[in-house]
């Protein structure tokens, strides 16, 4: 299950790049967002070999976790 | 002469990024004769709500010698390719620290130290970089990339914060194997694990894989990880993940 928070600002994706499951979940989305880019190499957390939210240029990290530009995170 | 050069809010989800384009301020600078330029470090401000950036509220920052003739014309480049480099949409900002005639180097490190911890304002941005006698200056949009970038030369100076933009490859033997010593003639200043112990130079460390480096005690700094199984190297560089708090 994606690990999804509902804000004002829209869907925050609240998963830990420490909790495999979270990174799996992320991984998911990514796989199925036609949006998904990878950011740049120093700004990836995980490697770097499939596609991933959090290594994506369009994630904005927030306090607690990281909302999409894109509009690829949905409830 | 030293100086800092620091630029923050460059970019957009889709543009190219400010590291990237603080690697271009620093070639311009070397390709105009102007200047030796250091590794770029990647600062980490606050993450909040009431804070305008684009994904990651980072700031970028080099080193860069230069004779004291040059300063202007070394400020009015960095200015040019900032202005001509950053996005339409984006509000960037311009630091360059001299560093023999910084009026309070204490102050301008609490400053970086500061935007870490909380949502401070452009006019105080302004304000402290007058005290100081740093340029700041502003060059699109609301500009508000000026505290990131006043923020980020004051962290570069304490030494002890950020990362290094890029990957360094380091040289092993037919195992990918290095020591410390090894290590440290690449340029590297100290290999440490993440509980800041720091390793011998008889110590061998597994570098099959290029490995990323973080500013630590005014030193480039190898982060490792013991390897679970022994075998020629006891140590290997920590993972990304590892390195997302500095």
């Amino acid at each position: 299950m994606t690990p999804l928070r509902d804000t004002d600002a829209g869907p925050v994706f609240v998963g830990s790049v420490d909790v495999e499951p979270d990174v799996a979940a992320a991984s998911a989305v990514a796989a199925g967002c036609p949006s998904f880019s990878l950011d740049e190499d120093d700004e990836c957390y995980i490697e770097r070999d499939a596609p991933n939210c959090f290594n994506c240029r369009g994630r904005r990290w927030v306090p607690d976790g990281f909302t999409c530009l894109r509009g690829g995170l949905r409830p | 002469m030293k100086i800092l050069i620091s630029i923050d809010d460059t970019d957009d989800a889709q543009s190219k990024g400010t590291g990237e384009i603080a690697e271009m301020l620093g070639q311009a600078l070397v390709d105009r004769g102007l200047a030796t330029v250091g590794r770029v470090t990647r600062h980490q401000l606050l993450v909040h709500p009431d804070i305008a950036y684009t994904s990651h509220n980072s700031s970028m920052c080099f080193e860069a010698e230069i004779s004291e003739d040059a300063l202007d014309e070394v400020t009015r480049i960095c200015a040019d390719v900032l202005t001509a480099e950053s996005v339409e949409a984006a509000d960037p900002g311009l630091a360059v620290v001299v560093l023999s005639s910084l009026a309070d180097a204490e102050r301008l490190m609490a400053f970086g130290l500061e935007a870490k911890q909380r949502v401070l304002t452009k006019d105080e941005a302004y304000a402290r970089a007058e005290e100081f006698g740093v340029h700041l200056s502003e060059h699109g949009g609301t500009g508000i990339g000026v505290i990131g970038a006043l923020a980020g030369a004051g962290l570069r100076l304490t030494g002890s914060d950020g990362r290094y933009k890029g990957k360094f490859r380091l040289r092993g033997d037919e195992n990918d194997v290095a020591t410390v010593a090894d290590i440290k003639r690449e340029g590297v200043g100290a290999v440490r694990t993440l509980e800041g112990e720091t390793l011998g130079d008889d110590e061998r460390v597994l570098v099959a894989d290029s490995a990323k480096l973080v500013l630590k005690d005014g030193a480039a700094v190898l982060l490792v990880r013991p390897l679970d199984a022994a075998g020629a190297a006891a140590w290997c560089p920590v993972d990304r993940k590892s390195l997302r708090s500095f």
